[in-house]
């Protein structure tokens, strides 16, 4: 449902305010669902995906090796620029040069690309990954200064391997990022340190999505909608929940498809006035279809003429 | 039928919205731009539209989506303003700087414990093991190697030195910052350094160490600058922490928000102070220019540093009305 606000300003709806979320799509009134509501300046609400230690790990790592790899290139670009030794970039001036582009990239990287990409890093781009402040708006210049500077506090505390054994190579500062998988599993929006204190999230960002393609058009199914009784009702929560087993059965075998929607049609053959011998599947399109009429057609841009945007 | 011809006929708008979203904003043209904006506002009717119909789940899902990638094309991130620059770092920072209680007691503690320990370090007679028991006796040893020769003769090791501490003293403030949310290792990184800061200056001031002399000919000009950089940045760590104790009757995730905004110009001055001390450590700290100008330079900047924080941060009667949103 929309909630019309008189005024026009992001701002999240946390979704534990909002009871009539339950008419919602795709049953996100659940307080497990990863999702964060925006409420846009065209008073309009819509769903980020959250995105969880799972998923930012990798966008981490990456970014990690982005800046290893960066460092390398310096450390060859100073041991090249030596060679002919007639750029003084070899002895003294190239170590300094290391040194900085060390310390640039180890505490400016992050806030040098979340401010320039719209809240991605390089690690985060490859990733899918986006940072945006709580309310749906952009990360500025401000907040991603706070998170990055703040990410040495979200990777301790810090291991050490003579924790293990004395004899152990002097390995003294290993993180093990307790602290941001701690925050993350304490707050909804799952968060880090830095996030919480810089009002971020980090949300999946949407690549060019089409729902699943239903396959809907068996004759069978056709004739077993007229078949349901017209004053045959079923309620919101029930044919959503239909919805979603008919938009993921492609993805299932034949016999699974049999137990779930056996479950699912099991109390409604009767009332709908169809025989239970009904396959269960098909009952259950036939009621999908007949909800929902034809607009299950697939969004997929396969028949649409290119070249007209 | 009817929203079965409604969402056919919405269908291509959609998929072109899509289609522009693929493309970087850079390369639109100006149609592109105009189109693109009347696609996204009518997918937002759209996605109303179709919450209040109930059309299929997996348009709506659709929809969230397609709304929510083109929100985040359209709306993209602020760098700093530049118009904004001057406000923020001469009456927002310095005012913030002034009256933060979190920025007194960092400043108690480095240079409390920076001057006792400087003090027990010098102090050969009475305190004989102070600065060996600190510093170890292969870190003084060190230092002796490091400060043997006179400054202009060994630019290039001063150099290296200097491009080695710009670094591990930045991080220092930098970590104090960064954990401070946890306040414990923040106070305790600052009081250490502090004491090996302390100790290193008591014992070159001893009159029996001869590089002494070598060692403040190159420590003065850039002192002032970095010492206060350490100890602002741990401030600003410190101002994070004290956000979960002293909530003031926000919540604590308010709290936290509220202290981390108030942290960001004191950060903000200690990596200006950072950058300007790595000037000074890279260009004149091991040049060889004579001592009393080294020596003006580090009275010079005590001035500024005095004036930015006494004089910008005086709190005046429009201070209170200068809203700390004003970045």
């Amino acid at each position: 449902m929309i909630r019309c606000q008189t005024e026009c300003s992001s701002r999240i709806a946390a979704q534990d305010q909002l009871p009539e979320r339950s008419t919602h799509a795709m049953g996100a009134q659940t307080p497990l669902d990863l999702t964060a509501t925006v409420m846009t300046p065209e008073n309009v609400q819509f769903e980020y995906r959250l995105a969880g230690p799972f998923r930012r790990f990798p966008a981490f790592f990456l970014d990690l090796l982005v800046r290893l790899g960066a460092m390398v290139g310096l450390f060859f670009f100073v041991l090249c620029a030596g060679i002919p030794n007639y750029l003084p970039l070899a002895g003294t001036l190239g170590t300094i040069l290391l040194i900085v582009g060390y310390f640039l990239f180890d505490w400016f990287y992050g806030l040098f690309f979340e401010t320039i990409w719209n809240g991605k890093t390089p690690g985060k781009y490859a990733s899918g990954l986006r940072v945006i402040s709580i309310d749906g708006r952009p990360i500025s210049a401000y907040q991603a200064t706070i998170r990055n500077f703040l990410r040495l506090g979200d990777l301790a505390p810090f291991a050490s391997l003579q924790m293990f054994s004395a004899e152990a190579p002097p390995v003294y500062w290993i993180p093990t990022a307790g602290v941001s998988i701690a925050c993350m599993l304490l707050t909804r929006r799952m968060q880090r340190l830095g996030d919480l204190a810089a009002g971020t999230m980090v949300v999946i960002d949407q690549r060019t999505w089409a729902p699943p393609k239903l396959k809907l058009n068996d004759p069978a199914i056709d004739q077993l909608v007229p078949q349901i009784n017209a004053n045959f009702r079923v309620s919101r929560t029930m044919i959503r929940t239909i919805a979603m087993y008919v938009e993921r059965r492609n993805g299932l075998t034949l016999n699974k498809r049999r137990d779930l929607a056996s479950l699912l049609a099991g109390a409604l053959t009767e009332s709908a006035g169809v025989p239970s011998s009904t396959d269960p599947d098909l009952f259950l399109c036939a009621l999908y279809k007949r909800e929902y009429d034809a607009n299950w057609k697939s969004l997929d841009k396969t028949d649409v003429p290119k070249g007209k945007v | 039928m009817r929203t079965a011809e409604l969402v056919e006929q919405r269908r291509k708008a959609w998929i072109s919205l899509d289609e522009l979203c693929e493309l970087p904003v850079s390369r639109w043209n100006p149609e592109q731009s105009i189109r693109f904006a009347a696609l996204y506002r009518a997918a937002c009717t759209d996605l109303a539209m179709a919450e209040q119909l109930k059309l299929a789940p997996a348009t709506v899902e659709y929809l969230h989506r397609l709304v929510a990638r083109s929100h985040s094309k359209l709306y993209s991130s602020n760098t700093f303003p530049v118009s904004r620059w001057h406000h923020f770092m001469f009456q927002t920072a310095p005012r913030a700087i002034f009256s933060d209680v979190c920025v007194r007691v960092a400043f108690y503690i480095f240079f409390g414990m920076f001057s006792v320990a400087a003090i027990l370090g010098w102090a050969e007679s009475l305190f004989p093991n102070f600065a060996e028991n600190i510093l170890g006796a292969e870190q003084i040893n060190a230092y002796e190697r490091m400060y043997a020769a006179p400054l202009p003769g060994n630019f290039n090791t001063y150099a290296m030195q200097a491009a080695k501490y710009i670094r591990h003293n930045t991080s220092i403030g930098l970590e104090c910052f960064a954990l401070g949310p946890l306040i414990l290792p923040t106070l305790v990184k600052l009081a250490y350094n502090a004491m090996l800061l302390g100790a290193t200056f008591g014992y070159m001031a001893r009159s029996g160490v001869s590089q002494g002399n070598n060692f403040f000919e190159f420590v003065t000009a850039h002192g002032v600058f970095e010492l206060t950089a350490i100890a602002l940045s741990a401030a600003a760590g410190l101002r994070l922490g004290v956000g979960w104790i002293a909530t003031g009757g926000l919540t604590r995730m308010d709290s936290f928000l509220k202290n981390a905004e108030k942290a960001l110009p004191i950060v903000m001055v200690s990596v200006v102070l950072f950058f300007l001390a790595a000037l000074t450590e890279g260009f004149i700290s091991p040049s060889a220019l004579p001592y009393w100008v080294k020596i003006l330079w580090a009275v010079a900047s005590s001035t500024l540093l005095m004036f930015y924080f006494c004089v910008l941060g005086y709190p005046t009667e429009d201070s209170q009305s200068v809203s700390s949103k004003g970045y």
